[in-house]
C-alpha cells in the first residue's frame, strides 16, 4: 500500500527525515515516535505538501512526487491541526468535499458513521474539540478512500473522547475495510488499534512489526509492582541484584526489567522487602504494553 | 494545415472530457472558494452600495441630469463639467463611477490575495491540498474566481454609475471600451497581488505589499508624467500600467475630436496586449513557485 526508500528531508538547520524505508500492507498501521521524530514531515510527502530532497516511494503504486493527485484520490487524511472553514454548516462542507471527490457518499450517511448527525446543520466553528475530531474523519471518508491517514487524531481530547475514536478507527476497518494510517504518539491508543506499527526515531523507522510481536519482543524482562507506596519500595529495591532500571511509573506502580536471575526469585526477595519496610505488595506482573516496548525500543 | 485544425479539434475533445470529469470536483471547489473568501456579506454588501446608488440617482431625478459636456483646457488638461449644476472636474470624465470602480479594482484582489494567503497560515490551503486538487487547478480558480468576481462588480459598478453621469455612458461602444479596460487592469493586478501571496504565504506581508505596490505605481505614474510630460513615455508603455485609464483617454480624445491629444487606437490595444502578456507571464510565474513552494 505504502512504500518508501531512502527519504531525506531537511529544514534549514534540522534534518527530518533521515533515510527513513518503509513498507505498510492493508490494516491499521500505527506511527509511533517523539515530538519532531518526522512522523508529520513524512505524512505531508505522502501526500505531496512536501518534497522529499531525495528518496523515493509509492502509495497503491503511485509515484508519491509526480502522481499527489492520484494518491489523494484514493486516501483521505486528517491533519494534526485540521483548518475548516468555521462559517459553513458541517453538512455543507461535507457535501461540498463530496463534490471535490466525486463521491457519490451523502453527508447523512458519513455523518451516521461518525456519530454527528445532531450536529449536521451546526456551524463548525461550534463544534467542541471531538466534535471536529468526528468531522475530520468523516470528511477524510467521504471520498470513499482506501486508506485514511490520521495525523495525531486524538490530540486534545478527553479520555472518553479518545476511546470513541480508537472504536470507530476499528470499527471502521472492520466493516467497510477501510485502511488506516495513524500517526500518535499516545501509545495506549495504538496499542488498542493497530495492527502493525513502526517507530520513528530522529528521522527514521527503528523498528516495524506486529503489535504483539514487538510487544512480545521487547517486554518479556519487563514486570510492574502495584504498590502501596511506590517511592519507599523504589528506594529499597535499586538495589537488588537482577533488577534493573527500575522506574517509578505511577503513585503505586513501579516498573524494573529483570536480567540474569528468575522473576520467582526476585518476586519471593521483593515481597520480603516489603514486608520488612510494611509495604502492600499488591501484584508483581508482566507489563506487556506498548508503552514499554517503545522505552525498550527508543532508550 | 489540416494537422493544426485536428491538434486543436483534438485538444478541444480533451478539454470538453477534462471538464466533464472534473466539473463536479471543480464545482464543489468553487463553491467552498466562495464560501471562504467571498463569504457573506464582502460581496452582498459591494452590490447592496451600487443598487442604493443606483435608486438614489432614479429617485431624485438626477437620472442623467448631470450633462458632461467636455472642453480643452490651456496645455492639455481634459475637463469635464456640467452646465446644470456648474460642477468641474479636474479628471476628464466619468469620474464618479472610474472612480468607485477603480477603487474595488484595487481592494477586491488586495482582499482576494490577502485571504489566499491567511490560507497558508490558518492552514485551509494545507487542507484543500489534501483533496485531489492539483496545485494548478487551486491557483487557477484561485486567480479566476478573483478576476471573475472583481470583473464583475466593477462591471456593475460602471453601469450603474452611468445612470448617474448620464448620456456619455449611454453610448455601448464607450460603455465596452471602458469594460475591456477595466477586466485588462483587473487581470493584471490579481495575477500580481496573487503572485505576492503565493510567494509570501503571510497575509500582513502581502497587504501592505499591495498597497504598498499600488501606491508606488501611482506615485511613480503621477511623477513621471509631471516631471517628464506625456510626451516622455510612450503611451502604450504607461498604459501597460493603468490599461483603463488609457482606454480613458482614448476615448475622450474620440469624443473631443481632437486625437492628437490622445492615444491612438493602436497605442491602446498595443497596451492591452503587453499587459495580457504580463499578466500571464506573471501567472506562470506564481504557478513555477507554487509547484514547487511546500505546505505546512
Amino acid at each position: 500500500m505504502i512504500s518508501v526508500s531512502k527519504l531525506y528531508k531537511d529544514f534549514k538547520m534540522v534534518r527530518a527525515l533521515d533515510g527513513l524505508s518503509l513498507d505498510v500492507d492493508r490494516g491499521i498501521f500505527g506511527l509511533i515516535g517523539p515530538n519532531g521524530a518526522g512522523k508529520t514531515t513524512l505524512i505531508r510527502i505522502l501526500v505531496g505538501l512536501l518534497r522529499p530532497d531525495s528518496g523515493k516511494g509509492q502509495v497503491f503504486g503511485f509515484n508519491i512526487k509526480s502522481d499527489s493527485v492520484s494518491i489523494r484520490r484514493r486516501i483521505g487524511i486528517l491533519h494534526e491541526k485540521p483548518a475548516f472553514p468555521g462559517n459553513m454548516e458541517v453538512q455543507d462542507y461535507l457535501k461540498k468535499v463530496a463534490m471535490i471527490y466525486n463521491s457519490n457518499k451523502t453527508s447523512e450517511e458519513i455523518l451516521s458513521i461518525v456519530s454527528l448527525s445532531d450536529a449536521e446543520h451546526r456551524k463548525i466553528g461550534d463544534l467542541s474539540a471531538g466534535m471536529l475530531q468526528r468531522l475530520g474523519i468523516a470528511q477524510a471518508l467521504i471520498g470513499q478512500p482506501d486508506l485514511v491517514i490520521l495525523d495525531e487524531p486524538t490530540s486534545n481530547l478527553d479520555v472518553s473522547g479518545r476511546d470513541d475514536i480508537v472504536s470507530l478507527i476499528v470499527e471502521l476497518y472492520n466493516e467497510f475495510d477501510v485502511s488506516f494510517f495513524i500517526s500518535s504518539h499516545v501509545l495506549s491508543e495504538l496499542e488498542r488499534a493497530c495492527h502493525q506499527v513502526a517507530f520513528i526515531k530522529a528521522g527514521r523507522i527503528v523498528e516495524l512489526g506486529s503489535v504483539l510481536d514487538i510487544i512480545d519482543a521487547y517486554t518479556k524482562e519487563v514486570f510492574k509492582i502495584i504498590t502501596s507506596d511506590s517511592k519507599s519500595l523504589f528506594s529499597a529495591i535499586s538495589n537488588v541484584k537482577g533488577i534493573s532500571q527500575p522506574r517509578i511509573t505511577g503513585a503505586n506502580a513501579i516498573t524494573i526489567r529483570i536480567e540474569e536471575r528468575s522473576i520467582e526469585d526476585i518476586r519471593s526477595e521483593i515481597e520480603k522487602i516489603a514486608y520488612s519496610m510494611g509495604v502492600q505488595i499488591y501484584a508483581i506482573e508482566k507489563a506487556a504494553t506498548l508503552e514499554n516496548a517503545y522505552r525498550g525500543i527508543m532508550d | 494545415m489540416s494537422r493544426v485544425f485536428q491538434n486543436i479539434k483534438n485538444l478541444v475533445q480533451r478539454l470538453k472530457i477534462w471538464i466533464e470529469l472534473n466539473k463536479k470536483s471543480i464545482g464543489g471547489w468553487l463553491e467552498l472558494e466562495g464560501h471562504i473568501s467571498y463569504r457573506f456579506p464582502v460581496i452582498e454588501s459591494i452590490i447592496g452600495i451600487l443598487l442604493i446608488i443606483t435608486v438614489i440617482a432614479i429617485l431624485t431625478g438626477s437620472l442623467g441630469f448631470w450633462k458632461l459636456t467636455l472642453h480643452q483646457e490651456e496645455g492639455n488638461q481634459l475637463v469635464a463639467s456640467s452646465d446644470d449644476i456648474g460642477y468641474a472636474d479636474s479628471s476628464p470624465l466619468l469620474s464618479i463611477p472610474l472612480s468607485f470602480a477603480f477603487a474595488l479594482v484595487i481592494l477586491i484582489p488586495l482582499l482576494v490575495s490577502y485571504t489566499t494567503a491567511r490560507g497558508f497560515e490558518t492552514g485551509t490551503t494545507k487542507t484543500f491540498l489534501s483533496y485531489p486538487i492539483s496545485r494548478f487547478q487551486f491557483l487557477m480558480l484561485k486567480t479566476l474566481s478573483g478576476i471573475c468576481i472583481t470583473g464583475c462588480i466593477s462591471t456593475l459598478s460602471i453601469i450603474f454609475g452611468s445612470f448617474v453621469v448620464g448620456r456619455f455612458m449611454t453610448q455601448l461602444s464607450i460603455l465596452i471600451a471602458l469594460l475591456i479596460g477595466i477586466w485588462v487592469l483587473i487581470i493584471f493586478i490579481v495575477s500580481i497581488t496573487t503572485f505576492y501571496a503565493i510567494l509570501l504565504k503571510n497575509s500582513i506581508a502581502t497587504s501592505f505589499l499591495g498597497i504598498g505596490t499600488f501606491f508606488l505605481g501611482i506615485i511613480s505614474y503621477i511623477q513621471l508624467i509631471w516631471i517628464k510630460g506625456y510626451a516622455y513615455f510612450p503611451d502604450s508603455i504607461r498604459g501597460i500600467l493603468n490599461p483603463l485609464l488609457l482606454v480613458h483617454e482614448h476615448l475622450v480624445g474620440l469624443y473631443l475630436g481632437s486625437p492628437l491629444l490622445s492615444p491612438t487606437f493602436e497605442d491602446v490595444m498595443i497596451s492591452i496586449t503587453l499587459c495580457l502578456i504580463i499578466s500571464t507571464l506573471v501567472f506562470v510565474l506564481t504557478w513555477k513557485i507554487f509547484e514547487h513552494s511546500e505546505v505546512k
